[in-house]
């Protein structure tokens, strides 16, 4: 390593610096002896003893390679010539001194005094040395400390831009959100005012809507009467049947716009529930009879008395669950329960139960089915028929009357649909007939033609009780003839 | 005979420094990047971000706590050194040593390069007081123009080495190069470099490195760039065998007059060349 840096330096001066420097030293320590130096590489330095004969110089310097302190040797000429190997410095040092020139191996004081000398002279130029690399730790430091400094201030710009930019980007966050909450809402009332547009015109239709539609069903049960072939009276059949179904359609349709509309409103009446219930179960006796299904209705024997509430609605509710039921079960049960939950002095709690053994609805289709025109799958359409609004409008009616409707079911076992409302109790009578029904259903009685072709159609669909239409049932109310449609 | 832009541009087809290796240089440079953006742009590739950590973490830079993160080692090293790891990182690849390496060798470019690297650095930092991080990418840089050659005209390159080697010890490589290959590494390595967007006195000092007809005052990157390579030739660690180009005049002024304080710098050369060992040696992941 030693070599390779002196070839660094070779061009450059002679190699020789080194030992010049501590032949000066040296020299300053003993001015008193003269000092030569003679390097490996043939330097010679300070000026070499006169009288010393090359061969036996030569005969000093391997001397000395081998020992490790300082040889001494009787000249010719009765001086001393004392020698030492500076393995350092790659050198050998020879001292002749004419007044001190005495074996060194007898005279310690003055071997002593050589050895220090010549640690001495040593020491300073390490020292020299020394300085130099401690100025370069210094400088390296003052690199250390200036790269510190300057790491700070980087790292204080960063953090600086940093910030800068996550302000910005925040402030760009807020104002993105604001854009789209602002847009989200104005898209939000247009649709909410599409949407009552359109609620609106469908509740104000009501009397369009059903004036021809009972107009055809009626001039059609009419010419039914009439003489008629057979291929006839099967058009005119088809013709009332299609009809019959269009305008359930309808008054779903329209019940739904009133409803959310918010121009549908309870109209709270004293009823019998017994009654109530024993008017549903009439009007699905004989098609669950066709579907083989057996049909029941209970009501709790605590429950007594008359209560205060919309019957026609509890009715609408209670047939439209229970002919869904009938709908998706066949060979199986259906039954109508009603209980008492809770019971002060003036109001009771009742729980309405409808459940059946059909097919069931899968978990995650349970929610989705009280949405309008949905039923559990896509399938059931087209299995089973129905326009799917008839849950919709039931969950809209109990939550009218402050209840909501649960639901628990089992794929392939059955569902019961339930509600809880409460109802206030009464000692009043109950209407033998509803006025309700009248004014809410769509009575036939607006113009004088209407009501000739409505007369016969109820007469007839009376007399014929054996396969009454389940929702389409006529009445007989407060005088006035007219068709409820459930 | 190509030009140095031919050669360029046909070896710019066979290799080129990472992407992501140009995007940190370009960063290194600019005012408003920060630690997070070296970190988005480091992270798109995943050897390099382990690289880079293991290299942060080693002795050549003495950290006292480990730097888990690029970002971490923006904020400890700084964006200049972090710079240098990934150009030392990109250009590992280009100096993978081929079958036969007689008159020229890749390797021993590649330890040329990284002594004069260190060397530089060491210069910088002990006889200049300054941390010298563009003298060692410059010190990391100064030979690409070699590979390029090796690459498209390597027996052209061999012809040199050789003529080099024979020629009396005041002919300049480079001049050799002029004559048989019609252009030479300095020029080819000053293309590659400013294509590379390093810093303008990294490339000039490429572009010069082996020219003393003009003074650079010290401590500029050219002149510690040519102390270093100088000492590197002298140590056994050069190009061609131990070819050495002579120092320009005011240098070797400069070095007689700091003979001692060189001497004290050259002998802490191993111990530093050890520590950075990781930095340049390949093998070292084995």
């Amino acid at each position: 390593m030693d070599d390779l840096i002196a070839n660094v330096f070779a061009g450059l001066a002679d190699g020789d610096e080194e030992l010049r420097d501590l032949h000066a030293v040296l020299q300053e320590i003993l001015p008193e002896a003269s000092l030569v130096l003679y390097g490996d590489n043939g330097a010679v330095v300070g000026a070499p003893a006169p009288r010393l004969a090359a061969d036996l110089l030569d005969v000093v310097r391997s001397q000395a390679l081998e020992a490790e302190s300082f040889i001494s040797m009787l000249l010719p000429d009765d001086g001393w010539l004392h020698a030492l190997r500076l393995q350092d410095y790659q050198a050998v040092l020879l001292i002749q001194s004419g007044e001190l020139g005495e074996d060194l191996a007898r005279n310690s004081h003055l071997a002593l005094l050589y050895d220090n000398s010549v640690r001495l002279a040593l020491l300073r130029c390490q020292y020299q040395q020394s300085v130099i690399e401690n100025e370069q730790l210094s400088r390296r430091m003052e690199v250390v400390s200036s790269k510190h400094t300057r790491l700070l201030d980087d790292n204080h710009r960063q953090f600086l831009l940093i910030r800068e930019k996550e302000k910005e980007y925040a402030k760009k966050l807020e104002s993105e959100i604001a854009r789209q909450t602002k847009q989200l809402r104005d898209a939000n009332t247009s649709l909410e005012e599409a949407s009552r547009l359109k609620s609106d015109f469908l509740a104000n239709m009501s009397h369009e809507l059903r004036t021809p539609m009972n107009a055809i069903i009626g001039f059609s049960g009419l010419l039914a009467e009439t003489e008629l072939t057979g291929e006839q009276r099967e058009f005119v059949e088809t013709i009332g049947r299609a009809s019959a179904s269009l305008l359930v359609l309808i008054n779903d349709i329209l019940d739904l716009a009133k409803i959310e509309a918010g121009k549908l409103e309870l109209d709270p009446r004293p009823f019998q529930l017994a009654g109530l219930l024993k008017g549903v179960e009439a009007m699905f006796r004989s098609q669950a009879a066709r579907k083989g299904n057996r049909f029941s209705c209970r009501i709790d024997p605590a429950i007594t008395g008359n209560f205060i509430g919309d019957e026609n609605r509890i009715r609408q509710i209670l047939v439209n669950l229970a002919g869904n039921a009938m709908k998706f079960t066949c060979k199986g049960d259906i039954g109508i329960r009603v209980e008492k939950v809770r019971e002060d002095e003036r109001s009771m709690d009742l729980r309405f139960a409808v459940s059946d053994t059909g097919i069931g609805i899968p978990v995650e289709r349970q929610k989705a089915i009280f949405e309008k025109f949905t039923q559990a799958d896509g399938s059931t359409t087209r299995k089973y028929g129905g326009t799917g609004l008839g849950l919709a409008i039931t969950s809209q009616l109990v939550s009218l009357m402050n209840s909501e409707i649960e639901l628990a079911s089992i794929p392939g076992q059955g569902s019961t649909f339930g509600f809880v409302i409460s109802l206030a109790k009464t000692t009043e009578e109950a209407d033998s007939m509803p006025a309700a029904l009248a004014a809410e259903s769509a009575v036939l009685a607006d113009s004088a033609p209407e009501r000739t072709m409505a007369q016969p159609v109820q007469e007839e669909v009376s007399a014929d009780r054996k396969s009454p239409p389940t929702d389409c049932r006529p009445w007989k109310c407060c005088g006035t003839t007219g068709m409820i449609l459930c | 005979m190509p030009s140095a832009q031919d050669l360029v541009d046909k070896f710019t087809d066979i290799k080129t420094l990472p992407h992501v290796a140009i995007r940190v240089t370009q960063m290194a440079g600019s005012d408003t990047a920060t630690m997070q953006d070296f970190e988005q742009v480091i992270k798109l590739d995943p050897v390099l971000v382990i690289r880079l950590l293991r290299l942060v973490n080693s002795p050549y830079f003495g950290l006292s706590s480990q730097v888990e993160s690029i970002a971490k080692a923006v904020v400890f090293i700084g964006m200049k050194h972090l710079r240098n790891i990934v150009a030392v990182e990109g250009l590992r690849n280009f100096f993978t040593a081929k079958e036969k390496e007689a008159e020229f060798s890749r390797k021993n470019l590649w330890v040329h390069s990284a002594t004069v690297a260190i060397l530089a650095q060491m210069i910088s930092r002990r006889i200049f007081g300054e941390d010298g991080e563009d003298v060692f990418l410059a010190g990391i840089i100064h030979d690409i123009g070699l590979i390029v050659e090796d690459q498209l005209v390597g027996e052209s390159l061999r012809r040199v080495c050789t003529t080099y080697l024979a020629a009396g010890q005041q002919e300049i490589m480079t001049d050799i190069e002029d004559n048989i290959i019609g252009t030479n590494h300095a020029k080819v390595g000053r293309l590659l470099a400013a294509s590379w967007h390093l810093p303008e006195e990294v490339v000039e000092a490429i572009r010069f490195h082996h020219r003393g007809d003009r003074e650079y005052p010290l401590p500029s990157v050219i002149g510690i760039l040519q102390l270093a390579e100088f000492m590197a030739c002298k140590m056994n660690y050069g190009v061609v065998n131990d070819r050495c180009d002579p120092l320009p005049p005011y240098l070797n002024t400069h070095l007689k007059n700091r003979m001692a304080e060189y001497k004290v710098l050259l002998k802490a050369l191993p111990a530093e060349m050890a520590k950075a060992r990781e930095l340049y040696d390949a093998d070292q992941e084995k």
